[in-house]
């Protein structure tokens, strides 16, 4: 065999391994959706809350800053080009933030944080056997591990990306009515005229599928191990890197529907 | 109450055995791998290349999955080295089956799993403390005694202890062995099953059955 038949049979597995882990994903995204009703156990519960302290609570105040600093180059960038008492300035950073920022940085930090967390997390529990134990104690693993962790972070992404949205807006306005005369009252007057519902709800299903994207591919990764323990840093960069990917492709599906 | 019907599974071929419900079982494999593999089979985490593992009168392997669940509800199964959830605190471990399945909440169970780790050898008064622990923390024997307590909470119908006494110094496993056979007693038609490679280990059991390995089979 020559290099290049080496090459595009390489090239090839790759693509027919992403396809499969595509449709792995999308799979267990829809088995774990069956195990919704397990949320009226308590222990269950607990899972979702401590996912939600873990990659939305704990995120708080790393995103807060990073927001913050976002709004103010925006306004810094911006003003530099368009000059500063244009309402052009506060339309901007709100086609800037909401339609796109929010979402995606929401959702590249809890994918930075949570994906390769929970990844290496439920892989080492299969390596172990202990998804073996709890099953062996009658404990479903997907009700009690999958759902939660996916639920958990979906809600996650989706409120920290109005949280981050709000922060960014309003480091950004602050920035600018300490730049220029205009009150930063007045200010979010013209930011409330250039926000339209359509934007808003772009931005919460962007949250929302970019949150199920993310958990599923960290939990499908986390699931695929088998024996070694040296398996967990590869899925765990698979997993990774395939959560980004997905958020990529589907920011730019969603935007370019909307858009339409 | 279990039942192996001609199964061929790792090291095993034609292994056939029954178990009645209400007796006390020793099951003696010739090494580590044959017993580590029909602990495997009996938590239905190892299926057979061939032939059918029964609990409760039910083929574990052809039953929807959510009825195999419920199965594994009426067993205990000590595992040799604990079985325990490695994220979660020791409090955590032992109330997860009983909190998830019967819906009783941590604090209701306090009072009876101070008293079993009592019973177990642990003192009261650092048990607190003991509890809030990982299990990473523990060594085996212990992870094997909060097993133990998690498994008794939930009251199971059938207990099977993997190598639960070879770990344990004489004091410790006498105090084990006790608090398994007054849980026997405790009620009718209850089941114990002892797997160990090391008949030595289970030599103060008193035993209504006894199956030890022989070649690829099993006999009594």
């Amino acid at each position: 065999m020559n290099l290049q038949m080496i090459s595009t049979q390489k090239m090839g597995e790759k693509t027919m391994g992403a396809w499969t882990h595509t449709v792995g994903v999308l799979g267990l995204l829809w088995i774990a959706a069956g195990y919704l009703g397990a949320l009226h156990l308590a222990p269950v519960r607990q899972v979702v809350h401590r996912q939600i302290y873990f990659s939305g609570i704990e995120a708080l105040s790393k995103v807060a800053v990073i927001a913050a600093l976002i709004g103010i180059v925006i306004i810094t960038q911006v003003s530099h080009f368009v000059g500063l008492h244009t309402p052009l300035l506060q339309r901007v950073l709100v086609w800037t933030v909401i339609r796109e920022m929010g979402p995606l940085i929401a959702a590249i930090i809890i994918t930075a944080r949570s994906s390769s967390a929970v990844t290496s997390e439920l892989a080492a529990m299969k390596i172990n056997g202990e998804i073996g134990f709890l099953r062996s104690m009658g404990i479903d693993p997907i009700g009690y591990l999958i759902m939660p962790r996916i639920l958990g972070i979906t809600l996650s992404v989706f409120f920290l990306t109005f949280y981050f949205q709000f922060v960014a807006i309003f480091g950004g306005l602050l920035l600018s009515s300490v730049l220029i005369d205009v009150p930063l009252l007045q200010q979010l007057r013209n930011v409330f005229e250039v926000l339209t519902f359509q934007e808003i709800g772009v931005s919460a299903l962007k949250g929302f599928i970019f949150g199920l994207l993310i958990s599923g591919a960290s939990c499908y990764h986390g699931l695929r191990v088998r024996h070694s323990i040296t398996e967990i840093p590869q899925t765990t960069t698979t997993a990774v890197m395939q959560s980004l990917f997905f958020i990529f492709i589907f920011d730019g599906l969603i935007t370019v529907v909307s858009l339409r | 109450m279990i039942r192996f019907e001609d199964v061929a599974i790792g090291p095993f071929e034609g292994l056939t055995f029954k178990v009645e419900a209400g007796a006390v079982c020793k099951i003696v494999t010739a090494a580590e791998y044959e017993k580590e593999v029909l602990i495997q089979a009996l938590a239905g985490q190892l299926q057979p290349e061939k032939g059918r593992i029964f609990l409760f009168e039910k083929d574990i392997w052809t039953i929807p999955e959510k009825e195999a669940l419920g199965l594994f509800q009426r067993v205990g199964l000590i595992f040799g080295e604990g079985g325990l959830i490695s994220n979660l605190k020791v409090w955590e471990n032992i109330a997860l089956p009983v909190w998830y399945h019967k819906g009783v909440p941590p604090l209701k169970i306090e009072a009876r799993v101070a008293d079993l780790l009592t019973r177990l050898g642990f003192e009261p008064e650092g048990l607190a403390a003991y509890v809030a622990r990982l299990p990473g923390d523990l060594p085996v024997h212990e992870k094997q005694l909060i097993a133990l307590v998690r498994a008794l909470l939930m009251d199971p119908e059938l207990m099977v202890y993997e190598e639960t006494l070879k770990q344990l110094s004489p004091e410790v496993s006498s105090r084990v062995l006790k608090l398994a056979q007054e849980f026997h007693a405790g009620s009718a038609g209850r089941t114990s099953v002892y797997i160990s490679p090391d008949e030595q280990a289970l030599q103060d059991l008193e035993a209504d059955v006894v199956l030890r390995q022989q070649g690829r089979g099993m006999v009594s």
